[in-house]
């Protein structure tokens, strides 16, 4: 009878204490109202594009608490699941949903359905769908051409400044709003683009002849709203004596600003008023003129002047190129700008020199010594990377008339540069394992290159070489700098480096 | 008359009959243990000078006894019998082993007593359970054998093991103090005859040790050497002799590691740089274990022990030889140790002894080059072809093709170290008793040792990587010498027959000290052997020397009370001065007091027959510790560079190069311990529990210098008392002992667990510790565990893209930006999605939960076996050796490794992608990927042993046997060897696998005779 009460007593206990518990999920949280999660999305379409993001947003609740959020996409390999369990170490009652997900850059589809699934604490779960779509715009509009960081304009018998620029955006521009206080009698300009990708303006304007400085403000803004500004001081001024002078080999403004970096050339500055050129002339009726500034002929251009060939003029309007007629051969050019003279002489290839140990390492033979200890000789060439191993990446091709000259990609082959891609590198010899800097240029300024530098941390220096080891002949020197440079145009370019002149180039491939 | 003539005639009779009570006795004693005769058994007529002695089958003769008396049976290890002869004219007897009893007597510091009168932790074993394994090191056959004792073994000749009791309360070392017959000889008994060991008692808490004071804090083993017993001369020789051998790692082939190599280029789309010339100059390639790891190493062990004396001279001499060589060409490690043992008593009141141990130990250094031929190319040959062969044969070895790795055969060529150490313990001593209770013992003891070290490297050129340009020739010569007087004053007496009281007072005196000098010259002429001395050397001469010494000066006193056997209270009080601390801190005290209550002893225990022992005990006491540098008080000056001049030049001079502390302080540890002793079953089954907790304070830590102090040396460091540690365990052992007829058996398990805890270390923040690709596998944290690996955690391998897209957090931001399918996925701890130092946690706790002992012992007539088997669980490992999946600098990798890395979805879950590039992504970073459980039972002996009839061998006692050291161990450990990690690095680094060289397995054939 007593076993009897005492089994009955433990039923009833057991009874009661499934009753009162309730319903509850496995994971111990007990519910509140049952009911499912709600989940509102901020949109539910997303315009990206590949290479960008796409970010989901949404306000969840749950009085239970939302145990997870789910985010799955098969074609675009996404299954994200956010615990928030794990993550704030209970349920939320409310959670606000904030999840970026990168597009590849290489992605080919169109659009995308994202299903959002909340779940909450009781296993209750709500699903919604995001549509992405592959036509957003992200890119701010960019100044293909536009006015020098500082431009001079020479006071004339009527100065007067031709204002050039392009605009362009990846999907549509609006306009561009053209700003330059106190000038008088020109007023702010709003240029439509006319809903085209690309806007290209050029307008001249009179100046006072008075030595005075104006700020220009280029400000262009894309169908969504993006903008790029582009700023400019204008100098009126008598001649100066430029700090830097360029050497352009081309002929349009488009190629002038066309580079990543290179074009066009900086200069040897030799005294007041004086410069001296060096180039090398790969084809005879090469046409060259020297700018003060580097993306435009104008305002000051100089070359052949019409009236008196043994002259230049600095009028971008009447300037005549200096034709250089021998080719595979070094020119060196001095000019006076104000006094406007010129010559010019001609070297040999085999009369230039560059820092290279060519009669240790070679070119291109099996004779640069791995171990240097004679036990294992590879081959030695040039290239660019982010360490000597990385070089063997980016060979550079060595011109079959000019030893100190070289390329990259080797002919035949594509290089494709990306719209904002920002570059990281050196030159230097390629070494497999990445040890031993021998053979090695660095840049003046990372972010905007003119020069190259040798800079031989094992101080392997040819003799022969009118420099030391990280000093020029004329005692400049470059930093210890690597090439970061960033592609304003996406395409397809060639490196060009001529280890004699110690300039560099990359331009879009022909 | 009638009267007289009665009386007359009473006489006569009582006269006859005493007469012919005079009884002619004989018999035999045998041991109760395996039924063989007992040799030199004294046989005394109690009360009378009158006595024998036992011959070699153990038997003896007494005649004229009375048919009354009573016979007192002595032997060493045996239990002493009294048994009345009731006028039986045979009387055989059988002698139990005295350490199956409670009565037997235990070495405690400065005095022995009964086991049952034991009021602290103090274990003890026999000579005879050492010398069953044959070991270098005594503390190796002690595994699993002792509870609370944990020793972490290691391969290779002369290779001293870990022995750690009852935990870590400190970084200045983990080692306990060891004293041989009264002389502490430091922190390693290398040296010693483990054949020349009667017991080994091991003081595990501060109750036990506290005698010992200063250098008590890591417990204290007390080591007895053999004696002699007085009756006929015993003489016993034993060998063993066997070999070791290593289990060979599976390591990729030639054409294998040329798929691997090849394979992580590939995968990354990177063009291989791989070398081919193996292919024509090393077809079948090379397998670089077996060019430089020998399959077997011979070990041998032999000892020869003569034994007996008389009423006044008792002798005991032995001579041994130990010889232990490494599984390479080059290392061993021998000795020959020699010991008389004598003691004469002049009179009841005087008693001498005279103590001579003299040895020589020698060894070749073993190389260390289990790694290096495991990486080392296969492709590459051992020597380069013979037409570039040049006189100097160290050049002819080939430089790998395909990586750095030096080639270890080469290594192995070039491996010169050589050592000899000459030493000799003398001890001698001298007991007075002028009265029955009162004892005198003074003691003086020495161990000197005197060490010459050669070493040679031999100029050569195998690459410009691989080279030496000059050769190197060194010799160094030690001395130590240790001396230590012990003086003693004990009192014995027992009151009212149930007050018993024993005090001991003493005195103590003690110097170590050590000379050095060392000189090397460079560029000997010629590799020949005759000119490696360094006075052939013609360049770059170095030389120094120098000289440090110790002191202390101790007081001790104890006191040890019982009432009727069953009250126990023993207490100790050591003042110790050290000359490694300043004035006003020289002299530290270190009591203990200790109780323990025998209830079987009770009157109410008096009727059951459940317990046949039962037994509380409780103690408490403080012990020191001073290991920290001879001038740590000193601030000294060394040699500095300064830079002087516009054109910067280096000028030699001198700065502060160690900063004294003269406020140094006693590092202390107070300890407790409970314990239950229990026998029941008849005595065929004991237990024993003890829980204890040790605590340091004031531990001594080397400090960084603050830099605004101003000291030249910015890692300067300081001495200070600043630390605290603290370990908390239990240990329980079960011992089962029976015999059914001729079967005899035991079965015993130990048991303990020990948690280590650093309460404070210098207040500086963490100390990281166990380099790894310029990080560290191990932090040790105030408050937290010592030791513990502390990283990131690898949460498998990412198998898809979906998988490498869905790590990010909350809000989409990728925690592995660079990762792809096949790399290791670790855990963002913090959510935060970045990868770095805040989502490291703790991965990993060298110290084990458990650590577990199982020893099985069998006889039956004249075969015996046993068993020992030594285990620890709950440890982890942070196995290095993972690296070897890698292929990093093109290093060799482990056999199978293309299938078991990652090369699709499912194909691995573990071993990540093989790539040229992600190295930093998979390989070098502190992650739980190489953390492995490193549990493991071992089984440390199996020994099989057989007693020839004495018959068959003239009545001589012959047993041989075969044994089985290491012969298998049951693990889930990848590595090489679960225990070797726990034997390397300090007690705060320990439990990282860099292939330190493993235990071996030993098959040794056995011989021990008797006559």
């Amino acid at each position: 009878m007593n076993k009897l009460f005492m089994r009955a007593s433990l039923w009833a206990l057991f009874s009661l204490a499934l009753s009162t518990s309730g319903c509850s999920d496995d994971s111990g949280f007990p519910d509140v109202d049952g009911q499912n999660p709600v989940l509102t999305l901020t949109s539910e379409h997303i315009e990206s594009g590949a290479g960008h993001a796409f970010t989901i947003t949404g306000e969840l609740e749950d009085k239970d608490g939302i145990a997870s959020v789910n985010l799955s996409c098969p074609d675009l390999y996404l299954d994200k699941t956010i615990d928030l369990i794990d993550i704030y170490g209970e349920p939320k009652p409310t959670y606000q949903l904030n999840y970026s997900f990168n597009l590849k850059k290489d992605e080919i589809g169109e659009r995308f359905v994202v299903k959002v699934t909340v779940t909450d604490v009781g296993g209750r779960s709500v699903s919604r769908d995001v549509l992405v779509t592959m036509d957003g715009d992200f890119s701010a509009p960019a100044f293909t051409a536009s006015p020098d960081k500082e431009v001079t304009v020479l006071i004339k018998q009527q100065t007067s400044f031709k204002l050039s620029f392009t605009a362009t955006d990846d999907r549509q521009l609006d306009y561009v709003l053209i700003n330059i206080p106190g000038v008088e009698g020109y007023a702010d300009k709003k240029v439509d683009a006319g809903g085209q990708s690309s806007l290209t303006h050029t307008e001249r304007f009179t100046l006072p002849n008075i030595a005075k400085s104006y700020n220009i403000t280029l400000k262009a803004v894309d169908k969504k709203g993006n903008e790029t500004v582009a700023t400019s001081v204008l100098k009126v001024s008598e001649m100066p004596d430029f700090p830097k002078m360029y050497l352009a080999d081309v002929a349009t403004v488009e190629e002038l600003n066309s580079d990543v970096f290179g074009v066009p050339m900086v200069i040897s500055h030799t005294g007041a008023y004086q410069y001296r050129a060096r180039y090398y002339n790969e084809t005879a009726g090469t046409k060259i003129f020297f700018l003060p500034q580097k993306t435009d002929f104008a305002p000051i251009c100089f070359g052949l002047d019409p009236d008196n060939k043994s002259k230049l003029t600095d009028d971008p309007e009447t300037a005549l190129p200096i034709v250089l007629d021998k080719a595979g051969v070094y020119y060196e050019i001095d000019l006076n700008v104000k006094e406007g003279t010129f010559k010019t002489r001609t070297y040999s290839v085999a009369e230039a020199t560059d820092p290279i140990k060519y009669k240790k390492y070679g070119a291109g033979s099996a004779n640069f010594d791995r171990w240097e200890s004679g036990s294992e000789m590879i081959d030695f060439y040039l290239g660019w990377g982010g360490s000597p191993s990385d070089a063997g990446n980016h060979k550079f091709v060595q011109d079959a008339r000019n030893p100190h000259l070289f390329y990259y990609p080797a002919p035949g082959d594509t290089w494709t540069l990306e719209a904002g891609q920002k570059m990281n590198f050196i030159i230097t010899n390629y070494h497999p394992d990445g040890w031993w800097d021998h053979v090695e240029w660095r840049v003046d300024n990372s972010e905007d290159i003119e020069k190259f530098g040798y800079f031989s941390k094992k101080n392997d220096v040819n003799p022969d070489w009118e420099g030391t080891n990280r000093k020029w002949a004329d005692g400049t020197a470059v930093g210890d700098n690597w090439a970061k440079p960033t592609v304003k145009t996406g395409g397809n370019y060639r490196f060009v480096f001529d280890a004699h002149l110690g300039r560099g180039k990359i331009v879009p491939a022909k | 008359m009638k009267r007289q003539l009665i009386f007359l005639c009473c006489f006569l009779l009582t006269s006859l009959s005493l007469l012919a009570q005079q009884l002619n006795l004989s018999g035999k004693v045998i041991s109760g243990t395996d039924k063989q005769p007992v040799i030199g058994v004294t046989i005394k007529i109690k009360g009378t000078a009158k006595g024998t002695t036992t011959d070699i089958d153990g038997n003896y003769r007494l005649t004229g006894v009375d048919r009354n008396a009573t016979l007192v049976f002595t032997s060493v290890g045996y239990t002493t019998q009294e048994i009345n002869v009731k006028g039986q004219t045979v009387l055989n007897v059988t002698l139990q082993e005295a350490n199956e009893l409670l009565d037997e007597v235990v070495v405690i510091g400065y005095g022995a007593v009964k086991k049952s009168d034991l009021t602290s932790s103090i274990s003890t074993v026999k000579g005879d359970e050492i010398v069953k394994q044959t070991t270098g090191n005594a503390m190796d056959a002690l595994q699993g054998k002792v509870n609370g004792l944990q020793v972490a073994s290691g391969g290779g000749p002369g290779t001293t093991p870990k022995v750690i009791i009852r935990g870590v309360t400190t970084v200045n070392g983990s080692s306990p103090l060891y004293v041989v017959d009264g002389m502490p000889v430091g922190d390693n008994i290398n040296f010693l005859n483990n054949n020349d060991i009667a017991s080994m008692e091991i003081l595990k808490d501060a109750a036990a040790a506290a005698i010992y004071g200063t250098r008590a804090s890591n417990g204290v083993i007390l080591i007895t050497t053999k004696k002699g017993v007085a009756g006929k001369t015993t003489i016993n020789f034993a060998a063993s002799v066997g070999f070791q051998t290593l289990s060979k790692p599976s390591i990729a082939s030639a054409e294998e590691y040329k798929a691997t190599f090849n394979a992580r280029y590939e995968n990354d789309g990177k063009a291989s740089i791989w070398n081919d010339t193996g292919a024509t100059t090393n077809p079948g390639g090379t397998d670089w274990w077996d060019e430089v790891v020998n399959k077997t190493a011979l070990i041998q062990n032999y000892s020869l022990n003569i034994s007996g004396g008389s009423d006044k001279l008792l002798y005991n001499f032995s001579v041994g030889y130990f010889r232990n060589n490494s599984q390479y060409d080059v290392g061993y490690w021998d000795k020959v140790n020699v010991r008389l043992n004598t003691e004469y008593t002049f009179n009841k009141y005087v008693k001498l002894g005279v103590d001579i141990a003299p040895r020589v130990e020698s060894w070749d250094n073993t190389p260390n080059l289990f790694g290096a031929a495991m990486a080392m190319d296969p492709t590459t040959p051992v020597f380069k072809p013979e037409d570039k062969w040049v006189d100097n044969v160290y050049n002819n070895y080939q430089r790998s093709y395909n990586n750095q790795e030096w080639n270890p055969a080469a290594s192995l060529a070039r491996s010169n170290g050589h050592s000899r150490d000459l030493g000799a313990m003398l001890n001698s001593w001298l007991q007075i008793t002028p009265l029955k209770q009162l004892n005198f013992r003074t003691q003086f003891a020495t161990n000197a040792n005197f060490r010459r070290s050669d070493g040679y490297t031999p100029q050569f050129y195998i690459d410009a990587l691989e080279q030496s340009t000059l050769s190197d020739v060194s010799r160094q010569s030690q001395e130590w010498m240790d001396w230590n007087w012990t003086n003693t004053l004990t009192y014995m007496d027992t009151f009212r027959e149930k007050h018993n009281f024993t005090a001991m007072a003493g005195f103590t005196a003690e110097r170590y000290a050590w000379f050095n000098t060392y000189a090397a010259r460079a560029a000997v002429p010629s590799d020949l052997e005759i000119m490696r001395e360094v006075s052939a050397g013609t360049q770059n001469q170095r030389a120094n020397g120098d000289t440090s010494y110790n002191t202390l000066a101790s007081f001790l006193g104890r006191i040890m009370y019982n009432y009727d056997n069953r009250y126990y209270v023993t207490a100790s009080l050591r003042a110790d001065g050290s000359s490694r601390f300043p004035e006003g801190s020289k002299y530290a005290y270190f009591p203990s007091v200790s109780v323990s209550w025998r209830i079987i002893g009770e009157e109410f225990m008096k009727d059951q027959e459940v317990f046949d022992n039962l037994k509380l005990r409780a103690g408490w006491g403080k012990v020191g510790n001073q290991n920290i540098s001879n001038d740590a008080t000193l601030t000294l000056l060394g040699q500095s560079d300064y830079v002087f001049g516009a054109t910067p030049q280096r000028v030699t001079g001198t700065s502060v190069s160690t900063v004294g502390n003269n406020q140094l302080r006693w590092e202390t540890v107070e300890d407790w311990n409970v314990g239950i002793d229990m026998s029941v079953l008849k005595s065929r089954l004991d237990f024993t529990f003890e829980y204890f907790q040790k605590k340091s304070h004031d531990m001594l830590y080397s400090k960084q210098n603050v830099l605004v102090a101003g000291y030249p040396n910015w890692n300067s460091t300081l001495w200070m008392n600043i630390g605290s540690m603290q370990a908390t365990g239990w240990e329980m052992s079960l011992n089962w002992r029976d015999k059914v007829s001729d079967f005899a058996y035991n079965v015993g398990l130990n048991l303990s667990s020990i948690r280590n805890k650093a309460i404070k270390f210098s207040g500086d923040g963490p100390i990281a510790t166990g380099g790894f690709h310029s990080d560290q596998i191990i932090r040790n944290e105030d408050g937290g565990l010592i030791s513990r690996f502390y990283g990131y955690v690898a949460d498998g391998l990412f198998q898809n893209q979906t998988e490498v897209n869905a790590h990010t957090n909350e809000h989409g931001k990728a925690i592995q930006p660079n990762a792809k399918p096949g790399d290791i996925r670790f855990k963002d701890l913090n959510h935060d999605g970045v990868l770095d130092a805040n989502d490291k946690t703790w991965i990993g706790n060298p110290y084990p939960d458990l650590m577990l002992g199982f020893n099985l012992g069998l006889n039956w007539r004249n075969i015996d076996f046993s068993a020992n088997f030594y285990g620890t669980f709950g440890n982890d490992i942070y196995n290095k050796t993972k690296g070897y999946y890698s292929g990093e600098n093109g290093q060799n990798v482990y056999k199978g490794t293309l299938e078991k890395a990652w090369h699709g979805e499912g194909t691995s879950y573990d071993i990540p992608r093989m790539s040229y590039t992600a190295l930093e992504l998979n390989y070098h970073r502190v992650s739980s990927f190489y953390v492995e459980d490193g549990s493991y039972l071992r089984c440390k002996q199996l020994q099989i042993g057989y007693t020839l009839p004495k018959a068959w061998v003239g009545g001589s006692q012959l047993r041989l046997s075969f044994s089985a050291q290491n012969p298998f161990t049951i693990t889930g450990y990848s590595g090489m060897d679960p225990e070797r990690p726990q034997l390397d690095g300090s007690v705060i680094e320990t439990g990282i696998d860099g292939i330190g060289y493993p235990n071996p397995r030993t098959f040794l054939f056995g011989l021990d005779l008797k006559f």
